[in-house]
């Protein structure tokens, strides 16, 4: 583990470059098939589950439950360390797919944060070229 | 389907030193392992022919080691790599692409002498995906999947730091183990907050450390200098690579590679003797028991309770001090298979508690990654 002394923002790629697009207008974009039915991320650039090309972006509601968490204490970059602690969450997205978060205005004490707890996605504009979604309680 | 009993482990060693080793670089660590494990078993350099490594390229250590080697693996998929190379190293010594296979891993995880530069890059799915929210790597990950457990089957801190407590008491009996002063359930429940649920204690150490394991087909392991280890069974296994793309975070890809080293062992967890798994995190051996079969799914902390895995007990695990207490340089899965072999061999014979009684049949596990991929290995004596 180096230090890693400034904050890693994402760079998209040019499958991924749609969901951060869609960040940047506060939408959560998630990739499903239209000839499967099955829903897909992160972004790739066909069906993974049935090999075809016919994978859409849609807008996804944003709701969710937590499906794991954990408070982060310590961390070895100095860059994130006036935010911890950092209560990280994996959230299971109402239609489908988990994605990794952190989970905004609750109090980083395991007694707060269930698993099970329904959340919501909001935007948070890090710089120009970055949105990161992040979720609050529902 | 292989014949695993016609290979052999012949020989097992860590470098000359391990701990902190600020003056030794990475590629001196696995040099004196190398060496170790190769006198170990009453062999030489230029007896290799099969080049085994992780991270670092076996390109490099081969030229380093002034090996020229018929066969080369630099399977790299975390701390699990060198359980799955075992396999790896059977098959080409079966085929007769190599005759004496070399698994070499040095990691100078503490003093960072020499260690190779390995990034994802920005554009990987973890720098897009994941690390823009803080989540620490690997034990981040570690401890939100243990809430996962946590939650669906009752299992607590308490259970947790009763493989802490149990491990430091192996590490105790090792002179070789960083940490060997007793510590209480209490310690590791108080032990300072890193990444909830996971106190200080509940996470494995950061070392310098070589080891090295050497193998050859059965007939010329006869003629080694220690009795020949037979790897019976072997099994690996990945199902993601990070985190929120594990699909349960409570079972892990340990449920198929031990399915498979079992099935070509002919043998039942119920059989093994002495077991080392992978334990970066306490939380890691817990489910990776689980996964293994060794108890039923949920059923992991009761299964450690009551010092079960301590000296003297009913399970023996992780009998050198583990990477929770004895080292960990980074990459921990060579040095279980390490200590596997010692057992068998009953190396520590006269130091009471240390060797395990009438051990005959050890288990080996690792895990790489964030518990994304699994190595599992049955050794057994002949």
């Amino acid at each position: 583990m180096s230090a890693v002394q400034i904050k890693p923002v994402p760079v998209s790629d040019p499958v991924s470059e749609v969901y951060f697009q869609g960040l940047r207008v506060g939408e959560l974009r998630i990739q499903r098939c239209s000839s499967c039915g099955t829903r897909q991320h992160y972004p790739r650039p066909f069906c993974m589950t049935c090999m075809s090309d016919d994978v859409q972006f849609e807008v996804d509601t944003g709701h969710g439950v937590v499906y794991a968490f954990t408070i982060v204490r310590l961390h070895y970059s100095e860059a994130f360390k006036s935010d911890l602690p950092i209560v990280a969450i994996l959230v299971e997205l109402k239609d489908g797919g988990r994605i990794l978060s952190t989970l905004e205005g609750v109090e980083a004490d395991p007694k707060f944060i269930k698993i099970g707890m329904p959340v919501k996605v909001f935007f948070d504009r890090v710089s120009d070229d970055v949105t990161l979604p992040r979720f609050r309680p529902a | 389907m292989s014949k695993p009993c016609q290979v052999a482990i012949v020989g097992v060693d860590e470098s000359d030193e391990i701990g902190v080793l600020p003056h030794k670089s990475t590629m001196q660590l696995v040099a004196e392992a190398s060496r170790n494990a190769l006198r170990d078993a009453g062999l030489s350099l230029r007896d290799v022919d099969g080049v085994f490594t992780a991270d670092l390229s076996p390109r490099d250590v081969a030229e380093y080691l002034q090996i020229r080697p018929s066969f080369m693996d630099g399977t790299s998929v975390g701390g699990s790599s060198f359980v799955m190379q075992l396999g790896h190293a059977a098959a080409a010594l079966q085929m007769g692409l190599c005759n004496v296979a070399l698994i070499a891993h040095g990691e100078s995880g503490r003093s960072g002498i020499g260690m190779p530069r390995l990034s994802t890059g920005p554009q990987s799915a973890l720098a897009q995906f994941e690390e823009p929210f803080g989540i620490p790597n690997p034990y981040g990950c570690y401890a939100m999947a243990c809430t996962r457990h946590m939650h669906l089957y009752g299992t607590t801190r308490e259970q947790l730091a009763e493989i802490a407590v149990a491990t430091r008491k192996w590490a105790a009996m090792n002179p070789k183990a960083l940490r060997r002063e007793p510590i209480t359930i209490e310690d590791v429940l108080k032990a300072r907050e890193i990444s909830y649920p996971f106190g200080k204690l509940d996470c494995c150490l950061v070392t310098d450390a070589g080891g090295a394991v050497v193998l050859t087909r059965m007939d010329r392991a006869r003629d080694c200098r220690k009795p020949p280890i037979a790897l019976l069974g072997h099994g690996e296994a990945t199902d993601h690579s990070i985190i929120s793309q594990m699909p349960d975070l409570a079972a892990g890809p340990a449920v198929l590679s031990g399915e498979r080293a079992f099935a070509m062992a002919g043998v039942k967890p119920g059989d093994i003797d002495v077991a080392q798994i992978y334990d970066s995190f306490t939380y890691t051996v817990l489910l990776s028991l689980e996964d293994l079969g060794f108890c039923k799914r949920g059923e992991g902390g009761a299964f450690v309770s009551g010092q079960r895995t301590a000296p003297g007990e009913d399970f023996p695990l992780n009998t050198n001090g583990g990477g929770l207490s004895y080292t960990h340089p980074g990459m921990f899965g060579v040095f279980t298979i390490i200590e596997a072999v010692r057992q068998l061999r009953r190396d520590y014979e006269g130091q009471e508690l240390r060797q395990v009684e009438d051990a005959r049949l050890a288990l080996v596990h690792g895990t790489g990654g964030v518990l994304s991929t699994a190595g599992t290995a049955i050794l057994g004596k002949l």
